[in-house]
């Protein structure tokens, strides 16, 4: 044993002997390890493209709201934006042609749990709401933001929140309601709960969202428009119609005479209250691109050509037709009626995505007033529909009723992504008792269990808690 | 003492120098009764010395007072013999017990391999060193039982796949940690821009120079591996290059070789003619009118064969080595090397070439402090055309382009094909090139009596710098009027180790303690810039400056580091009983904090029974040897370097306003996933070890795997990456080394390895299955990436159609019907390898098998296959060329006992292509991989010359003979190493045929 500590023996006389060179590196050795022993600290290493969440500050709120409108534009996922589309796929304005099989589903209303598209219009939302409910815990838990800074930004996280939800309510009916992160199962809550989830958030941020300025970003008005949109959906006309008249009443949007100019670059107009547009820059939006002919603007792929039914449903001297479908006849490939709303002529994968224009706010008011009437010739109900088909060059119409509603409605948006809602919420014409959808899904031998869509497969694999949508 | 005793018999002998003399006659036998051929015969305490001849006679004259005479020879221990009076006499030497024994790198250290006691294999670099290759990994095939190297393609400088005792992991990387001189290089899972497939990976070790290798030695154990902790799982490979020469002379070697290369196989497609008889069939079989009248058929207007044109007809491989090695100098010795390496790929475009330069130098400042620096400089070059699994790859498309459409127009352009003009595809440029510094500094200090200290300074510096341009007039840059995009990647890996190191001997020097503390730290990082353009006025203007628009940018960072504590004790008695304990802390700053520490320990224990009395007299068995190893190792390459973080990320942007958004929702709980390894192994040597057995069986348990957990998408993401899953695998590596025959003139050596590995998954999340990205599946009680399809039951005599299980007895045919058939990895692997001297004459035969892995031949498969029969033939769509084997036995009305389906279009022919097991196929091969004949000239004749002390030329051959029953082109070229892929050949280019000669000389 002795010899073993010999050196260390040696190395503890240091004191008296004289300078020796081996002892003092030995020292040295034995420094340099255990000086580095203590470098752990080197492990802390950090990314130069992310920030640790706790290091964000007030000042990057607005940073935290654009990765929300990304969110709305692509859902974190690709092919998103082919959301904005499925309502009108859904529903009779869009059919499938080609492609992506999925969307064949959609159209034949016989979607399947593991359809990859509507899986990502089921993500996407989440992935909007989730971002906006890190800017709610930021903004909240925060001491160092002024309260008035905290409800404004705390009214738009709220908009853009209640937003996601709306997606989803309106396609898949009751989902779960989620305000953190939290890796947990949810159970689903139900249709009523999430539209309870929508206008509270809505009603905060109505009243505490910033001010109009711009039809690009989240506003006040916003809010009201949307919120009055899900009482109509609610049938709570009366506060659907005291909403709709207080946005036109506004005074901040007009209904334009120059319907075609609405979706042209730079997409900005006087209608509009809400809208999300993809610059050329970030070129993300490929809708335009599904829908459109090869031979238009900026050009297509023809997936998605318009529906005869709707071509045909708009009325002599509408001057929508025009801005709203192109029929591009043989020899040109693909034949047919497309969209032409769904604008990119740069074909940079820009365009815009209309989340609310003000002649639904007529339309709504219209509606709503009549349901509150029920008189075929209210005249206030009357004023508002003629209003929007006036200045789209129609004669205005003497009499009014759900169906003529639902008509004008079906032209005004077309493609806007409100007629698989509308054809829900509307009863048929010729069989009162049932709704639009569920007559048209019966008409192909569908059931009123395809509505709805179906829960996503994967995340019924994930969350045992959650119940499938029945039918499926 | 021994210096004292001779100084006193020398004194002595001085004092009787006047006696007579007389002589003594005798022959020099070895334990085997074969001459000793050269032996030195010393009159002990004088200076008379004479040499044995080749019969191992001598004849020495010696002084009456002479007693003792001492016969020495290389390799055996020295013989002292008692001089009688007897004037003959026969002298038996013993092979040196130490030359029995070599000095084996392990992590960081040597170790002497009688006293090692867990499973290490070393490969002599000089054996390896003349292939014509551009990697040294490519070298080390088939040479090591239980490492499977498989090489992706013949495109040189492509990644290579290293297997060492089977795979462990599912998404943590499956390749073995290399080790350079002490630095630890990086694995390649981080080069950020490149696409990892093969073609455009890069091999990890492409700068190395083969010939500047010592030695490889490859930890396979984990007692071995444990040394390199959470990144030894998949086993180790350790390189060690050349230092100053061991002799006393400066030796200048220059070496070379030339050759010629050709694919080992060319599969026979259908010429035009076929092909129309075939497409016609397909249109007829499913109710269509034929497209060509039977004149059309039978004079095509062209009939190419695209293999052949896209092919070089000979593609040039040359090698030219100049080293120095200094003589062995008590200060300082060095070795230096200039090389430079070209090798063409199979294809008319596709080259990689290799400029290189080493020094490795060292310097003792005095008894007790050592200096040394081992510095490689290399570029490579390299040129490459797109991927394997690309609709613009020359080759693939090649099987497949319509043999009866023409190459070129009228006007000199190129003619479009139905399924793109393979030559049309070698426009596009991709310049892969690399410049590597890779440097290890050190210096190392005695500080004390068994104390040694060493400090060390590991540097590898790579700059990858990567340009691609598809032209305007290429079909792949069509669209965007051509495209280019450059982009360079900036490695920076550093390594700094303390070591230090006690050794000692205790007790009458029985018991050998060696002891050895480590504190490593390596900082690594990443960067790395990107620019993309569109729009270029011509195909010759071909950098980004020439864009119309830039379309593209990015510049990113990345980086990781690693602590770690290394402790490790070996200790024997009388190199009997053997013990061996290490124990390394990693600290990574991938690891969330709360698990960033983790410990993998090891021991081993080893009896060296050759060593016991009892086993003394047993004179045949010279090395016996009982080894047993547990260890723990971990395996990080898998995980991103930021993958555990909860971030904020960047570039959510709207309306051209940066963004911020989480986007990661991070791994709170990640940690290294760890193996178990135990092994128990014998190595037995007998005849002075002519004969020599080493056999290993291990148990592999890995636990902790790496897999992305699907989450709730309701929380914004849609999985996580967490340690769920166990995989257990078990093998038995078993080589041989046989003498044959051990003459001076005449040598045979054989060497015989083989590996026997089979590995299955024990646990994954929920145990649900994870697929592969085409074929393969990851299942509990599967192996890792079985194959997962239909099965396959042949063609139906009736109708020609191909018939399919229905597992499900549903009545329909879809992928409920898939089934496990079999794996991608072999059962048996190794190589036999035998090496014949005689007279000058060296013959080389190297026979390399692996038996009992399925492929999966991805692009035969579908409606444009080259398996396809017209599968894809529509009313208006064309069906792809075909491979002719096919066409010969497809099912025909007058042949309805078919191997292959009948030639049909639309729905049959989308049912028969199917994936499914017809597409399988038994991989098993054995292979010719190398046969060299050499001459070296005889010492005789070279000193004539004055200044050549060794001289040999060479003729080699490559892959000369294949045998296998795979139907595709090569069993051993693999698209993609992905554990998702492994084994799903999607026509990788085969390996190429060498016939090449060589040369090597000292001076």
């Amino acid at each position: 044993m002795k010899r073993i500590f010999q050196p260390f023996y040696e190395l503890l006389q240091i004191k008296n002997m004289k300078y020796n060179i081996n002892r003092v590196l030995l020292i040295h050795s034995f420094l340099l390890i255990l000086l580095c022993v203590s470098c752990d600290k080197k492990l802390n290493i950090n990314p130069r493209a992310s920030l640790a969440p706790e290091t964000v500050t007030t000042s990057d709120i607005g940073k935290l709201f654009n990765g929300v409108y990304d969110a709305i534009q692509n859902g974190g996922t690709n092919f998103y934006y082919l959301s904005y589309a499925t309502e009108d796929l859904s529903a009779d304005n869009l059919k499938y042609r080609a492609t992506f099989f999925q969307h064949g589903e959609v159209d034949n209303n016989a979607i399947l749990s593991s359809n990859v598209l509507t899986d990502r219009y089921f993500t996407g939302p989440y992935v909007i709401i989730q971002r906006a409910n890190d800017i709610i815990g930021i903004v909240s838990s925060s001491s160092n933001i002024a309260d008035p800074d905290k409800s404004r930004f705390l009214g738009l996280a709220r908009l853009l929140r209640a937003y996601g939800y709306y997606r989803l309510v309106t396609l898949f009916g009751g989902v779960p309601i989620v305000t953190d992160r939290d890796v947990t199962n949810k159970p689903k809550n139900t249709e009523a709960e999430v539209y309870q989830q929508i206008i509270d958030d809505l009603n905060y941020a109505k009243d505490n969202a910033p001010a109009f300025t711009d039809a690009r970003f989240g506003s006040s008005v916003a809010a009201k428009a949307l919120l009055s949109r899900v009482y109509l959906i609610r049938k709570n006309y009366l506060l659907a119609k005291q909403l709709a008249d207080e946005v036109i009443a506004s005074g901040s949007f007009s209904l334009t005479t120059n319907y075609d100019a609405m979706f042209n670059p730079p997409y900005s107009s006087s209608e509009s209250i809400f809208s999300i547009l993809t610059t050329t820059t970030e070129g993300e939006s490929g809708i335009s691109f599904f829908l459109q002919h090869p031979n238009m603007p900026g050009s297509g792929r023809a997936e998605l050509p318009a529906d005869l039914s709707l071509v045909n449903a708009f009325e002599t001297g509408d001057i929508r037709k025009n801005a709203s479908v192109q029929e591009f006849v043989a020899p040109a490939a693909v034949p047919g009626w497309y969209c032409k709303k769904m604008r990119d002529p740069s074909g940079a994968g820009a365009g815009a995505l209309y989340v609310l224009r003000i002649s639904e706010m007529y339309l709504i008011s219209a509606e709503a007033q009549f349901m509150i009437s029920n008189n075929t010739t209210d005249a206030g109900a009357l004023s508002r529909i003629n209003a929007v088909r006036t200045i789209r060059g129609l004669p205005a119409l003497t009499s009014i009723d759900l169906a003529k509603i639902a008509q004008e409605r079906r032209v005004e948006f077309a493609f806007e992504g409100l007629r698989w809602t509308d054809m829900k919420r509307l009863p048929d014409p010729l069989n009162p008792s049932k709704s639009m959808a569920q007559v048209f899904c019966e008409g192909k031998g569908r059931s009123v269990t395809d509505l709805l869509y179906p829960i996503p497969q994967s995340l019924l694999d994930v969350n045992k808690l959650i119940v499938q949508n029945p039918g499926y | 003492m021994k210096k004292m005793l001779l100084l006193k018999i020398f004194f002595f002998l001085c004092f009787a120098a006047l006696a007579q003399n007389r002589t003594v006659t005798g022959k020099i036998t070895n334990n085997n009764g074969e001459p000793v051929p050269g032996a030195t015969i010393t009159a002990k305490g004088s200076r008379q010395s004479v040499s044995a001849n080749q019969a191992g006679v001598f004849s020495i004259s010696v002084s009456e007072s002479v007693k003792v005479l001492i016969v020495s020879a290389i390799g055996m221990d020295d013989e002292e013999i008692m001089l009688g009076t007897n004037s003959s006499i026969s002298v038996i030497m013993r092979v040196a017990e130490k030359n029995l024994e070599e000095v084996v790198v392990v992590g960081y250290g040597t170790q002497n391999s009688r006293r090692i006691s867990s499973s290490i294999s070393k490969l002599d670099g000089n054996s390896v060193r003349n292939l014509p290759v551009s990697s040294p990994l490519q070298a080390l095939q088939g040479q090591i039982a239980g490492v499977n190297i498989t090489s992706a393609s013949s495109r040189p400088g492509s990644p290579i796949g290293v297997n060492i005792r089977g795979r462990t992991s599912i998404t943590a990387g499956n390749s073995p940690l290399y080790v350079v001189d002490g630095v630890i290089l990086n694995g390649n899972s981080t080069n950020l821009s490149l696409n990892q497939t093969a073609g455009q990976g890069i091999d990890i070790l492409a700068g190395l120079n083969a010939e500047d290798i010592e030695s490889y030695e490859v930890l396979k154990d984990a007692a071995a591996a444990a040394i390199y902790g959470s990144r030894g799982s998949n086993g180790v490979i350790i390189i060690t290059t050349k230092r100053g020469s061991k002799s006393g002379k400066s030796v200048l070697n220059f070496s070379s070789y030339y050759g010629y290369q050709n694919l080992t196989k060319k599969v026979d497609l259908l010429n035009a003619s076929e092909y129309r008889q075939m497409y016609n069939e397909a249109r007829v079989n499913m109710g269509l009118t034929p497209v060509f009248t039977q004149s059309e058929i039978d004079a095509p207007p062209n009939n190419i064969n695209w293999i052949n044109e896209v092919l070089k007809t000979n593609s040039i491989v040359q090698n030219y080595n100049l080293s120095v090695q200094s003589a062995a100098d008590k200060k300082t010795q060095f070795y230096s090397s200039l090389s430079y390496f070209k090798q063409e790929g199979p294809l008319l475009q596709g080259d990689f070439t290799r400029v290189s330069g080493r020094l490795n130098i060292e310097h003792n400042l005095n008894d007790y402090i050592k200096f040394g620096s081992n510095i490689n400089l290399s570029r490579t070059l390299r040129n490459e055309t797109p991927i394997d699994n690309s609709i613009y790859s020359p080759f693939v498309r090649a099987n497949v382009a319509r043999p009866d459409q023409p190459i070129y127009k009228a006007d000199g352009s190129f003619a479009a094909n139905d399924w793109n003009n393979p030559l049309h595809l070698f426009q596009p440029l991709n310049k892969v090139n690399l410049s590597n510094i890779l440097n290890s500094t050190y210096f190392e200090i005695k500080p004390a009596k068994g104390f040694k200290f060493r400090s060390s300074v590991g540097v590898d510096y790579t700059i990858l710098d990567q340009r691609r341009f598809d032209p305007p007039t290429s079909l792949s840059g069509a669209a965007s009027n051509g495209s280019a995009t450059s982009s360079y990647v900036n490695t920076q890996n550093y390594v700094l180790t303390q070591n230090l190191n006690y050794t000692t001997r205790l007790i009458n020097n029985n018991l050998n303690i060696d002891a050895n503390a480590v504190y490593e730290y390596q900082n690594f990082v990443q960067d790395e810039n990107a620019v993309t353009g569109t729009d270029f006025p011509s195909a010759v203007t071909n950098y980004v400056v020439s864009a119309a628009k830039i379309t593209a940018g990015r510049a990113s960072w990345t980086g990781f580091a690693l602590t770690s504590i290394i402790g490790r004790l070996n200790i024997d008695w009388k190199g009997k009983y053997l013990f061996s304990t290490s124990v390394r802390r990693d600290g990574s700053s991938k690891i969330p904090e709360k698990g960033r520490f983790g410990v993998f320990p090891a021991a081993s224990v080893a009896w060296n029974v050759k060593s016991e009395d009892f086993m003394f007299s047993v004179k045949s068995i010279s090395t016996l040897k009982l080894r047993m190893s547990y260890g723990l190792t971990g395996n990080q390459d898998g995980i991103g370097n930021f993958a555990a973080r909860r971030l904020i990320g960047t570039g959510f942007n709207y309306n051209d306003q940066p963004g911020f958004a989480l986007s990661a929702i991070g791994s709170p709980n990640l940690k290294w996933e760890s193996t178990e390894q135990i092994d128990i192994g014998l190595d037995l040597g007998f005849w002075a070890d002519r004969l020599k057995f080493t056999v290993d069986i291990y148990r592999k348990n890995t636990r902790d795997l790496l897999l992305n957990k699907p989450i709730p998408s309701t929380t914004g993401f849609r999985t996580i990456l967490e340690n769920i899953g166990n995989i257990v695998g078990e093998g038995v590596d078993f080589s041989v080394t046989s003498a044959n025959i051990s003459n001076k003139n005449f040598r045979w050596t054989t060497t015989v390895n083989a590996g026997y590995y089979q590995n299955k998954i024990t646990k994954l999340y929920n145990d649900q299955p994870i697929s592969g990205d085409f074929v393969t599946r990851h299942a509990v009680g599967q192996p890792l990436g079985s194959f997962f399809v239909i099965k396959a039951l042949g063609v139906d005599p009736a109708t020609g159609n191909m018939v399919f299980e229905d597992v499900d007895k549903n009545n329909v045919i879809n992928a409920a019907d898939r089934q496990f058939l079999g794996g991608p990895l072999p059962k048996l692997q190794g190589g036999i390898v035998n090496s014949v001297y005689y007279m000058g004459f060296d013959v080389n035969i190297f026979f390399q098998y692996a038996l009992g892995q399925k492929i999966y031949n991805l692009n035969a498969q579908g409606l444009g296959g080259y398996e396809s029969l017209g599968a894809n033939v529509s009313a208006t769509g064309s069906a792809t060329n075909i491979f002719k084997e096919v066409y010969v036995n497809r099912w025909t009305p007058t042949n309805t006992n078919a191997k292959y389906p009948k030639a049909i279009g639309g729905t049959a022919g989308n049912t028969n292509t199917q994936s499914s097991s017809r597409y399988l196929q038994n991989g098993s091969y054995g292979r010719l991989k190398n046969f060299t004949i050499g001459y070296s000239l005889s010492q005789t004749m070279l000193q004539k010359t004055k200044y050549i002390t060794g001289l040999r030329f060479y003729v080699s051959a490559q892959n000369m003979l294949t045998f296998t029953k795979y139907r595709g082109y090569d069993p051993e070229a693999f698209s993609d190493f992905t554990v998702a892929n492994y084994g799903v050949d999607q026509t990788s280019l085969p390996q190429m045929r060498t016939i090449m000669v060589g040369l090597q000389a000292q001076f």
